[in-house]
């Protein structure tokens, strides 16, 4: 800690000493940068200390609630998230007898209206009651069920609110830009403040994360509240013999913490004069950097990095645009550099002082998902049936929207299978699958379009550069765990995104990242394929031979991975999974075991990229962006997070696969409707079916055949009798 | 076995009712916002029998309504980020079906298929190309799955092309944009700026995606360097926050710079024109058209600042301007005034917005429509055939409906885009100002080193 606080009282020397680094770091849209951080990170801490949740939805809470302002004084409008219409039922089974205009009732509403547009005082005030509400249903139903659930169930649960308010706001409002009207007390024009330079509104809610820092700090250092509630973090059984309720302080925690985020958000927002439903929840990269500095606890230390966050972006561009020793690419500087330094700063922070962090999860570990080992008839017969049937289903019955699905879901079992795992075997939390996904893809692009290597050999190379970097991601692995390295690896996904899928080099500019495919899995070949009598395809797109190829690699895989859970190794990952410290002791070597693991997932992730690649011929950046990795991650733990059966569970689910095909075209479930109700099963699955939709399934065969073994046993003895 | 019964039937009512939901929200906000949204502010009126002429002598229809079997035409959209090319597809094929007599004398049908993923661009091509209906296609704008989406219709079915910001949309082979798409304007921007200011510094904003980097490092920084302008370039995310835009402009050195030129999306329009009113800076200011959206109005309107548009701003266009008086030479023969008059009349607003979206890029979608309307009518609709519209596309010269200049399809290496001349206006004391155009007769010739 000495050593950190030294180093920056060094580099914040340098900065103010030299007049071009002064200029361009202190600076006033910097300044405003860290504000808006900070105005995450603080609901982040919060949120933290009063019920140990690490909160990846608080940027989304921060956006939705702006929205609700934005709607509010632009339309007078309260919008409303989908709700299911019962009546919709009735309507459903009577148009199954007669036509469809003979019978609508009624449908309900998609907003409370209040008239026109409203004023500035109660549309927040609306807003506020909103976030208090908001922060009571969370409490209630997401978080306090999962108190003593382990570190995963909770992310798991956090990344499903996160998907989730993402996915409302783009299904009522597209993405479609809008104006926030500005704040009444305060304007934009320059304000001098000597060293920096800022607007009336910036320096407003700047001087207003700066209070809340403070009365944050007051709140929990000398009110009864605040000691309670650290009573609580510390020991919760000692705060109930002490008289405190932890369920009423977490729960008033998450109040106060929608409330002052919704509050932020809604001031950042107008700051910024317009939403979109991306860039304030992408603000929780860096809030969870500043509150990771913070250790998830200190307010103060958590608003100082998020300010320091802020204000090196503008440096960052500076020297990027003016230095001839940055990094260039093509002419011009390499750009996202400023994304690379919250990395560098999880990573340091977290490697050096690692141990020392309070990690809830690590106190109480709880149950996690059960992984089952796979029974031989699974590998003998069930694997090689459902593989064949798959076979059948693209080559000769599914016409060309189930082929593609199939395709999709195929792609989505082998990103699954990656989750499996690092998460289902080690306990790692990786949030950067889709990142591993897209290096190996870029690398195929190179090699086959540019190298002209043929197929299938760029997919190799591709994986194993996937695997190159998993190792290297896993380096923090060997000091962090549980929620930290989530935070790590969420970072190296946003930093991998903007530092490498973005630059031209890589994506080829406007030539574009193109596979070379061969013809024969080329999607767009829409040829019949004639084979022991029978004829494959119906001469339309895609070729059925595509989703041949990636069924070919998702059974090699799955048997990679089935063989994998059922070996030593695999054993070995599970007593990991368990208990390190108990795992270490009985001779496993936690170090070499975790690299091994991040390995074999990156491997299986850039597997999936370079399918990927092929099955598109062209790679762009899109669809390896940061939240990719994190609607993987979400229809992984869903489908069941620690069995390959979970990861076939869950490729089934991912958007554009063949559940949501089957539900648009059989019960005309748009496809917007899709991150909903990922979000919804997501959290739903983290409370009630932590073991995922396989896992389910898999207990109540168990069940079934243990009542037929038992019937099977009393029958005997009855015999025997 | 009973228990997984109901609660599969659970699941069934549950996905049912989540259905439902949706359906009834749609539904909803559309007779909503319909309402609400009907917008007066026309350039001329939409009964003026002379806006109807010009699409009749456009199209080469007849004033008469559409009837018979309808003709399927495929859309192809990225309707979360582009609602506005829809709502100038949805007017256009209105508007034809009830007074020009459809598509030789058939209503025309669109068969749409929305993009969100680079996935789906496969699955619409796909759809697109297996449809023996559909010989037609008009894409939208999109930013993901350009590239599956054309190579699943490359040769299969006759493509136009809407508004490119991709790579892919600009070098496709699978077909061709009329209008001068981003490589125009964007060129065109560089030798304006270039010929009017003689900048000895240029500072330049563009997002930080394949299209920001190309269109900054490959299209305007040759015409920088050939003039020995330097530049300083820095990218800025998509939907960058204000702080993040005012960051960018500081280390482009945008408030010294002699020309500061933008190449961005709306929103940090909206960004940079608050950066540059708190910092106080007075740069010229060069952008395009994407930068007078109607939220940039209603920011103008909210912030209480004077003018529609920021004032004194340059911006480049396709040629011709929607907010130019009807009578302003080069409104009546672009056909600006029947596309005003008649996307007020049929447009209605987007999901969620109140107001119609008329600027931007629903003009270019609505003349691709009534293009595509003239091709059928002059092939027949009985003789349809993907080479012969493939053909028309090809060999298509112009005058070419809000798009200025003649077109030439298939120049390297662009090959598909065809429009080779951009306007550039400015609004100045809350006028607009024709400065090389279509109205005044000086468009810029993107095409020559002039």
């Amino acid at each position: 800690m000495t050593i950190g606080l030294a180093a920056g009282v060094v580099v914040l020397g340098v900065l103010a000493l030299n007049r071009e680094y002064r200029e361009n770091f202190f600076t006033g849209s910097g300044v405003a940068e860290g504000a808006l951080i900070a105005a995450i990170a603080l609901g982040v801490v919060l949120t933290y200390r009063g019920s140990g949740v690490v909160n990846f939805a608080n940027g989304a809470i921060a956006m939705y609630v702006a929205y609700v302002y934005t709607i509010l004084r632009s339309n007078g409008a309260l919008f409303l998230p989908p709700i299911p219409n019962p009546l919709k039922l009735v309507e459903w089974v009577v148009h199954l007898f007669q036509a469809h205009d003979t019978l609508h009732l009624v449908d309900i509403p998609v907003q409370i209206s209040f008239g026109s547009s409203m004023g500035f005082w109660p549309a927040l005030a609306i807003s506020l009651v909103f976030c208090v509400l908001l922060g009571l249903l969370l409490h209630f139903a997401v978080f306090r069920p999962l108190r003593y659930a382990p570190p995963l169930a909770k992310v798991v649960a956090s990344v499903g609110v996160f998907v989730y308010l993402q996915a409302v706001i783009i299904l009522r409002f597209n993405t479609t830009v809008q104006t926030v009207r500005p704040l009444p007390f305060v304007h934009k024009t320059q304000v001098d403040l000597g060293l920096i330079k800022m607007g009336q509104d910036q320096l407003f809610v700047t001087l207003l994360v700066i209070a809340f820092t403070v009365g944050l700090w007051l709140l929990f250092q000398y009110t009864r509240f605040g000691l309670a509630t650290r009573a609580a973090a510390e020991n919760e059984k000692g705060a109930v013999v002490l008289g405190f309720s932890p369920d009423f302080l977490a729960g008033s925690n998450w109040v106060l913490s929608t409330v002052i985020t919704g509050l932020l958000g809604v001031l950042v927002a107008s700051i910024n004069s317009t939403m979109d439903p991306v860039s304030l929840a992408a603000l929780i990269v860096p809030a969870l950097t500043a509150a990771l500095v913070g250790s998830f606890s200190s307010f103060g230390r958590t608003t100082i990095a998020a300010f320091l966050l802020g204000m090196q972006v503008p440096l960052v561009l500076y020297l990027s645009a003016n230095k001839g020793w940055f990094p260039s690419t093509n002419g011009t500087y390499w750009p996202g550099f400023e994304y690379v330094l919250p990395l560098i700063v999880i990573v340091v922070v977290l490697f050096f002082a690692g141990r020392s962090l309070p990690t809830r999860g690590a106190i109480t570990l709880g149950r996690l998902p059960f992984s089952p080992n796979p029974p031989a008839w699974a590998m003998r017969v069930g694997g090689p049936a459902l593989a064949l049937a798959a076979a059948a289903c693209g080559l000769f019955l599914f016409g060309p929207d189930y082929r593609g699905a199939l395709a999709n879901t195929l792609i989505g079992i082998i990103i699954c299978l990656s989750v499996v795992v690092i998460t289902g075997f080690v306990g790692q939390i990786s949030l950067a699958q889709m990142s591993f996904a897209g290096i190996s893809a870029f690398v195929v692009s190179k090699l086959s379009a540019e190298q002209g290597w043929p197929f299938p050999w760029p997919i190799f190379v591709g994986a194993i550069v996937a695997l190159i970097v998993g190792l290297l991601v896993a380096l923090p692995a060997l000091r962090v765990r549980g929620v930290n390295l989530a935070i790590v690896t969420f970072a190296f996904a946003v930093a991998i995104y903007n530092v490498v899928f973005q630059n031209t080099s890589v994506t080829g500019g406007y030539h574009g990242a193109l596979v070379t495919v061969p013809s024969w899995i080329n999607p767009n070949n829409a040829g019949r394929y004639h084979f022991l009598g029978l004829t494959a395809g119906d001469g339309l797109q895609p070729n059925p031979m595509t989703a041949m190829f990636g069924l070919v690699v998702v059974v090699v895989l799955s048997y990679l991975v089935a063989n994998l859970r059922r070996s030593t190794t695999g054993r070995q990952m599970l007593a990991m999974r368990s208990n390190e410290r108990a795992a270490a002791a009985a001779g496993v070597n936690v170090a070499a075991t975790k690299m091994l693991a991040f390995a074999i997932s990156a491997f299986i992730a850039g597997m999936g990229g370079a399918v990927l690649a092929y099955q598109s011929g062209a790679v762009t950046a899109g669809p390896f962006n940061y939240p990719a990795s994190l609607i993987f991650f979400a229809f992984a733990y869903l489908g069941g997070i620690s069995s390959v059966s979970g990861a076939v569970a869950g490729g089934l689910l991912v958007p554009g696969g063949l559940l949501f095909t089957f539900l648009e075209d059989r019960f005309g479930v748009p496809t917007g409707l899709t991150l909903v109700l990922g979000g919804l099963g997501l959290i739903l699955a983290a409370i009630q079916n932590p073991e995922g939709i396989a896992g389910r399934m898999s207990g109540i065969g168990r069940r079934i055949e243990t009542r037929f073994a038992s019937r099977r046993g009393a029958e005997a003895h009855q015999e025997v009798a | 076995m009973r228990t997984i019964s109901t609660r599969l039937a659970v699941a069934l009512i549950a996905v049912a009712l989540v259905t439902s939901a949706c359906k009834s929200s749609t539904s909803s906000t559309s007779s909503k916002t319909n309402g609400a949204g009907a917008s007066t502010t026309t350039a001329a009126k939409s009964n003026d029998p002379s806006l109807n002429q010009w699409a009749i002598a456009y199209t080469g229809g007849k004033p008469q309504k559409a009837t018979g079997t309808p003709i399927d035409i495929g859309y192809v959209n990225q309707d979360t980020f582009f609602p506005e090319a829809t709502i100038g597809v949805d007017a256009a094929v209105a508007y034809a079906n009830a007074e020009l007599n459809g598509a030789d004398g058939h209503p025309i049908h669109i068969v749409s298929c929305q993009v969100a993923t680079a996935s789906d661009g496969a699955k619409c091509g796909a759809q697109m190309a297996n449809s023996p209906s559909i010989k037609l296609v008009l894409t939208g704008t999109l930013l993901d799955g350009n590239t599956e989406l054309y190579n699943a219709m490359n040769g299969k079915r006759a493509v136009i092309i809407g508004n490119g910001v991709t790579p892919a949309d600009f070098t496709t082979p699978a077909g061709e944009a009329f209008v001068a798409g981003a490589p125009g304007v964007l060129t065109g921007m560089a030798k304006f700026a270039v010929g009017q200011f003689h900048p000895k510094t240029v500072a330049l904003l563009a997002n930080d995606n394949a299209s920001g980097h190309a269109g900054a490092a490959v299209i305007m920084a040759p015409i920088f360097a050939k003039a020995n302008t330097d530049v300083k370039t820095v990218f800025v995310p998509d939907q960058a926050n204000g702080a993040q835009v005012q960051s960018a402009m500081q280390a482009a050195g945008a408030g010294k710079a002699d020309v500061f030129v933008s190449i961005l999306t709306l929103q940090t329009c909206i960004s940079m024109y608050d950066a540059i009113k708190t910092t106080g800076i007075k740069p010229i200011v060069v952008t395009t058209g994407l930068c007078f959206g109607t939220p940039m109005t209603d920011h103008l309107k909210q912030a209480g600042d004077s003018g529609t548009y920021p004032d004194g701003w340059y911006f480049g266009d396709y040629g011709y301007n929607y907010f130019m008086p009807s009578t302003t030479s080069g409104m009546q023969d672009s056909g600006m005034n029947t596309y005003l008059a008649k996307v007020h009349q049929y447009g209605k607003p987007a999901p969620g917005a109140t107001t119609l979206e008329y600027s931007g890029f629903s003009g270019p979608m609505f003349a691709n429509v009534l293009t595509a309307v003239k091709f059928i009518n002059e092939i027949g609709a009985d003789k349809l055939t993907v080479s012969g519209l493939d053909a028309k596309i090809r060999g298509f010269t112009g005058p070419m409906m809000l798009q200025v200049g003649p077109l030439k399809c298939g120049v390297a290496p662009y090959i598909s885009v065809c429009g080779s001349q951009i306007g550039i206006d400015q609004y100045k004391g809350g006028k607009w100002v024709s400065i090389n155009n279509g109205h005044n007769g000086k468009p810029i010739d993107t095409s020559t080193g002039t």
